[in-house]
């Protein structure tokens, strides 16, 4: 049960690890504002913003898939550990 | 092609001419264009070709592909929901870790969806604002202004007759009526801009409120 359970968790982290390379296909693209003043600096504000609110994007896609997949390891571990429990105590594996 | 870029290309002349006139000549003293020239810190020609070339486009792009990765990290976390628990005390850490993994799931997924309405805002304004100026364009260049500085002739000389030449003051002024109507267009699109700049995406928390329903989660019990 809890390696079924590890199983899925892990499927789980590599769902949100595979949003990584999508995050990467979608980085904005740089806007084209060839003005002087004000357009411009405004233009730069956004692209600013928008690569740093991507960059946080994908940086909580790696700490997720991160914590998701030690969770697994937990989960695995604590299998093993009852598995062990159980075969001391003589109980069925 | 839309209706600005179409404009500004077909009336890149008329944008020439005012941009020389206004280096050349200047403009009025007291002329309303002269805030608009510090505040928007471009000539018109060079500020319409900018904004002309600026879509929204890439915007709203972006902000399907956001909704799309909300969707993907709701999906996960409806997933870790859904995953079985188990009593003793592995099954607490289980259970704490994954709310905590949930929690993290739902405020992000909330990040993704506030950052594609904001980028949906932006393209709104922008869009709005290029056809404001578009059909400040369209009209300034069937003005009296602008055939004054294309073709050099006066309409709004004594007798209604037309005077070949505009002397510069004339030039000037009409460059600076084109100039104030085109720039208070492009000056009140970048306050927009700027205001919705700095109040950044509106992010929606939800809260988990436990209710007092019968978890559908299957709890395994294991005997040590």
């Amino acid at each position: 049960m809890t390696n079924e359970l590890a199983d899925r968790i892990g499927g789980l982290a590599a769902e949100v690890a595979g949003l990584v390379p999508v995050l990467d296909r979608t980085v904005p693209a740089p806007p084209s504002v060839d003005a002087p003043g004000r357009l411009s600096r405004l233009a730069g504000r956004v692209d600013d913003w928008q690569r740093a609110a991507w960059s946080g994007h994908v940086d909580t896609a790696r700490r997720l898939d991160r914590e998701l997949t030690e969770l697994a390891h937990g989960v695995r571990a604590a299998g093993s550990t009852y598995r062990m429990t159980e075969q001391e105590q003589g109980g069925l594996v | 092609m839309d209706a600005l870029r179409h404009l500004q290309s077909s009336t890149a002349g008329l944008l020439a001419q005012v941009d020389e006139s206004l280096a050349r000549w200047g403009a009025p003293e007291q002329h309303p264009v002269w805030p608009l020239l510090r505040r928007t810190g471009a000539l018109p020609g060079d500020a319409l070709a900018g904004l002309a070339g600026w879509s929204p486009e890439p915007w709203r792009q972006h902000a399907t592909a956001l909704r799309g990765h909300a969707e993907a990290v709701e999906a996960v976390g409806d997933d870790l929901d859904r995953l079985p628990s188990w009593e003793g005390r592995a099954g607490d850490a289980f259970a704490a870790a994954r709310q905590r993994i949930g929690g993290d799931t739902v405020s992000w997924a909330a990040r993704l969806r506030a950052d594609a309405a904001f980028h949906e805002e932006l393209a709104d304004v922008l869009t709005a604002g290029r056809a404001s100026v578009a059909r400040e364009l369209a009209r300034v260049a069937g003005s009296a202004e602008a055939v004054a500085l294309v073709t050099d002739v006066d309409l709004s000389a004594a007798g209604g007759e037309s005077a070949f030449g505009p002397v510069p003051t004339v030039r000037a002024q009409a460059a600076a009526t084109i100039a104030a109507a085109l720039l208070a267009g492009v000056d009140t699109l970048l306050t927009e801009l700027d205001e919705l700049s700095a109040r950044g995406p509106l992010v929606v928390e939800t809260r988990v409120v436990a209710a007092d329903i019968p978890s559908t989660a299957t709890t395994l019990r294991v005997e040590l």
